[in-house]
């Protein structure tokens, strides 16, 4: 029954137009950023090498297909969260507000595996979006621009020879994918309380924007605070631009980001067994 | 006779108000059960307990014999429902929804299938069209089609008649009664329309705040209230005389209505008087059962409030 359930659930959410509108952003955006790099690069090249002319010595094309990939990888801070809370705040409220629950209730199928099934797909929706912004931003960009070793220019100037690129960006996906989970429990949550799928959408992406501003703060009170938002960790896949890799970080953070993910579902299973369906 | 649904001591609360308090009903096989009620008398409530959509406070529902628990909702499967309108998913296809639907009951049915219950309820020209597309009547009667697909037992239908036109009622009424008396199905039907009930259901329950206040066959419910009949006569004062002198208590087995005169008694039969008004040359304009079901269900309920 999992399945079925679970092949329901991937058909409903890909047979609404809201699923395809982080595809369609991206799809436009991303398209845009490199024709934008390959006609106005040079100028934002020579600015970059004014300023690492001193420490470096650059040879070759700075501003190449990773560049480009390492700019698009930022949007998982906030752009991407966006696009995915909309879908996963729709989850479990849309069918509050359409009524459906009376329908899909009203079967013999538990409210736990309903729980479940929403979750799972709200996985593989955000697998198969970061599958398609990682081809998107990695593909073309390298089609039109190259490669050449990346410049990550963070708080730190890291240069990555483009013999680690790949397995580096592997890294930072698979982080990213973990990270956007949390997101999608986090909404799927705020959907399963309500059922209306605004307020999950609105809520989620507020304590996203809250939390990193918290976390970001140089002040004594919110640096004791920051370790214990979800959001500090969710940059997780930064780690995989430096050098060396902080692989110790990485699984702290990537596993206190899973036990959000325990946590959020654990609450949704307890708080939906109990609802009583009056849509 | 073996019952298909049973309800102990229902009770639901939410916060502070008791929607539905202490209920039990028997509901027996091959029944039409008619379950009234005044807006707001706990109608919807109880039928999303039995559903599943809602947990009682207190109490227990069963469902051929087996208790209806969170965890063991498997004698599901032997119930259709709708409850209150049947919403779908706007964006699918009638037939796409009537697919999904159906998975959810573990069957996976066949196209034919769901173009012969499609055709039962009258959209099988519609079967490719988006739900969005469809007016209220059709969301009915695709409603009673997901609740027939997988062949249920028991079918629960709360108020399929709401928001209808009159042609749309009676398609629904004679949906009803095909489904029971062709294809043998046990159905509970609530409603806030009595003469609806009246029409389709063998059995009735009237409930009010949440509280049962009368329960039985419908034909013996209303011979019980017909028991009152009006008579419009030429000359009301020998009427009055006549029965008096067949030992009628004035104000008690008969009363003086208006221009009508009430006669309220089971000591001689409302043919029974006909005759003597007429022997006696006293002209009958009309004689009527005074109570109609709804009447009575007004009675009962308003006076509970």
């Amino acid at each position: 029954m999992i399945f079925t359930l679970l092949s329901i659930e991937l058909y409903k959410i890909f047979k609404k137009w809201r699923t395809y509108i982080g595809f369609l952003a991206f799809g436009v955006f991303i398209p845009i950023l490199i024709y934008g790099v390959s006609q106005g690069g040079n100028h934002y090249q020579r600015i970059l090498e004014r300023n690492l002319g001193d420490q470096f010595l650059i040879v070759g094309n700075l501003l190449n297909g990773w560049y480009v990939a390492f700019i698009t990888i930022q949007a998982m801070i906030i752009h991407i969260p966006f696009f995915i809370s909309l879908v996963a705040g729709d989850l479990f409220a849309g069918e509050g507000t359409a009524g459906t629950y009376r329908m899909f209730l009203t079967r013999p199928i538990s409210r736990e595996l309903v729980v479940i099934t929403k979750y799972l797909a709200g996985f593989i929706y955000t697998l198969v979006f970061l599958i398609f912004f990682a081809l998107l931003s990695t593909l073309p960009s390298i089609y039109f621009l190259g490669t050449g070793d990346l410049i990550v220019p963070l708080e730190k100037i890291v240069v990555i020879p483009s013999s680690e690129i790949i397995w580096r960006f592997l890294i930072a996906y698979f982080s990213s994918f973990i990270s956007m989970c949390v997101v999608v429990s986090l909404a799927a949550l705020f959907s399963s309380l309500v059922n209306n799928s605004i307020g999950p959408i609105v809520g989620t992406m507020a304590v996203i924007v809250i939390f990193l501003i918290i976390g970001e703060l140089p002040f004594e009170l919110f640096e004791k605070i920051s370790p214990y938002l979800f959001t500090k960790y969710m940059t997780v896949w930064l780690e995989a631009f430096d050098y060396p890799i902080d692989w110790s970080e990485i699984i702290k953070s990537l596993s206190i980001l899973l036990a959000h993910i325990l946590l959020f579902f654990s609450i949704t299973l307890l708080s939906f067994r109990k609802k009583d369906i009056l849509t | 006779m073996e019952i298909v649904l049973e309800t102990k001591n229902l009770t639901k609360k939410f916060k502070n108000i008791i929607a539905v308090d202490n209920l039990n009903l028997v509901v027996y096989k091959g029944d039409v059960f008619g379950f009234l009620g005044p807006n707001g008398a706990g109608k919807s409530t109880t039928i999303r307990m039995l559903t599943s959509l809602i947990y009682p406070d207190s109490g227990e529902v069963y469902l051929f014999n087996e208790q209806l628990k969170p965890n063991s909702k498997s004698v599901l499967r032997r119930v259709g429902a709708i409850v209150e309108s049947p919403d779908f998913y706007l964006y699918l296809t009638a037939y796409k929804n009537l697919e999904i639907l159906g998975r959810l009951y573990g069957i996976t049915p066949a196209k034919n299938q769901i173009m012969e219950i499609l055709e039962f309820v009258g959209l099988s020209n519609r079967w490719n069209s988006k739900v969005k597309t469809f007016s209220h009547g059709m969301k009915q009667r695709l409603g009673i089609a997901q609740a027939l697909l997988h062949n249920p037992d028991l079918i629960i239908l709360d108020e399929p008649t709401t928001g209808l036109d009159p042609q749309g009622m009676k398609e629904i009424r004679q949906l009803v009664l095909s489904l029971s008396k062709e294809k043998g199905k046990t159905i509970f039907i609530s409603s806030h329309l009595l003469y609806e009930v009246e029409l389709i259901a063998n059995r009735m329950i009237i409930i009010n705040k949440g509280k049962k206040i009368v329960e039985g066959y419908v034909k013996e419910l209303l011979d019980r209230e017909r028991t009152t009949y009006n008579f419009n006569l030429s000359n009301l004062e020998k009427a009055k005389d006549i029965l008096i002198s067949l030992n009628l208590e004035m104000n008690k087995d008969f009363r003086i209505n208006g221009s009508d005169l009430e006669i309220s008694t089971q000591k001689i039969s409302a043919s029974q008087l006909n005759k003597i008004f007429v022997q006696n040359e006293i002209e009958v304009y009309a004689f009527y059962p005074k109570r109609s079901l709804e009447e009575f269900f007004l009675e009962i309920t308003q006076g509970q409030k």
